[in-house]
């Protein structure tokens, strides 16, 4: 864990936009540096003010100070952003039991579970809360913090996968090189405007929206994907595999990428 | 030069073929629709090819070879 704060930390000293401080404000919280963890999230917050995580994250270092009622105003907040933020709505479950208004819990973890029909968390929390006792202090949607789990099960994820908005900021993915290095933010920032750059392109020359782009390379092939008019999904693979093949593992990682998106 | 531009657009399918430079997204040959911006669409396509070329290099896949 200390580790993985000093890395966290490292990586946010690099790049101060990133979405890392999501990842080392839970981690410091987990730890109980509550302080530390605090001063990360506002942090984040300043830079990211309508990123509902943000909110969610500072809700859950406050409910662990015991201010609930500020908790209260992040959690709403990030809901606002949000509607379907299901981390903030269990949070919002989780204060109104704590003020004994046991039917706004309700409908909150009842709200949370139409989004998330799976996590068998909610139902635990609602048949612990009937049976009168506190459904847990919701915990950091993990699958949400770590940048590289956008594209989570799918082949390459973290070292062939790269999703990044219109300014060039990795929003998730990884890329390595042939040694091994890490060289994401370095392609980030080269293909930085080129979405737009597609787009007015295949609008001159009459081809409509521009759906995807390929390339061949001496030791590999690429693929270029938009998920949303403002994110840039880049697919990097080995000569060996078709553009063909690349450009469905593309469409795969597309909607992996748009889902993940539209939840932020 | 125009005599390969003709040999590709004679390809079912294809609209059209401009070769550009890649330095300065000039028009070296075309030979295009009627009604489409050549110079415009050359820029933006030297631009694009050369970024792409930029972040594959750093990708580590080589050079564009498309």
């Amino acid at each position: 864990m200390g580790d993985d704060i000093r890395a966290l930390s490292a990586q946010l000293a690099q790049d101060p936009q990133s979405l890392v401080f999501l990842r080392l404000g839970e981690a410091l919280r987990r730890k109980g540096q509550l302080d530390a963890a605090l001063r990360v999230a506002v942090n984040g917050l300043e830079r990211h003010p309508h990123l509902a995580d943000a909110h969610d994250l500072y809700a859950r270092i406050l409910t662990d100070k015991r201010d609930y009622e500020r908790a209260f105003d992040e959690w709403d907040m990030a809901v606002r952003i949000a509607p379907h933020h299901t981390g903030a709505l269990k949070g919002l479950a989780f204060l109104y039991f704590k003020v004994g208004d046991l039917e706004q819990a309700e409908a909150h973890l009842e709200q949370a579970r139409k989004v998330e029909p799976d996590d068998a968390s909610i139902d635990q929390a609602i048949a612990m809360m009937r049976k009168g006792a506190a459904p847990p202090a919701p915990t950091a949607p993990t699958a949400a913090l770590d940048e590289a789990r956008v594209f989570a099960g799918l082949e390459g994820a973290n070292e062939g996968l790269l999703l990044i908005d219109g300014a060039g900021r990795v929003l998730g993915g990884a890329l390595k090189d042939k040694a091994g290095a890490d060289v994401t933010d370095t392609v980030a920032a080269y293909l930085a405007g080129v979405s737009q750059e597609a787009a007015r392109t295949a609008k001159l020359v009459g081809l409509g929206a521009w759906m995807g782009l390929s390339a061949e390379g001496q030791h590999g092939n690429v693929h270029l994907a938009h998920p949303t008019p403002d994110a840039l999904l880049l697919v990097v693979r080995e000569r060996g595999m078709p553009l063909g093949r690349l450009a469905i593992l593309a469409q795969r990682a597309t909607a992996m990428a748009r889902r993940w998106l539209e939840k932020q | 030069m125009s005599k390969a531009l003709d040999l590709i657009t004679r390809v079912r399918g294809v609209r059209g073929a401009m070769l550009v430079s890649a330095e300065d997204g000039l028009v070296v040959a075309e030979q295009l629709m009627e009604g489409i911006k050549g110079g415009a669409v050359a820029a933006l396509a030297a631009s694009l090819a050369g970024r792409l070329r930029r972040a594959m290099e750093a990708a580590g896949t080589g050079t564009s070879v498309f």
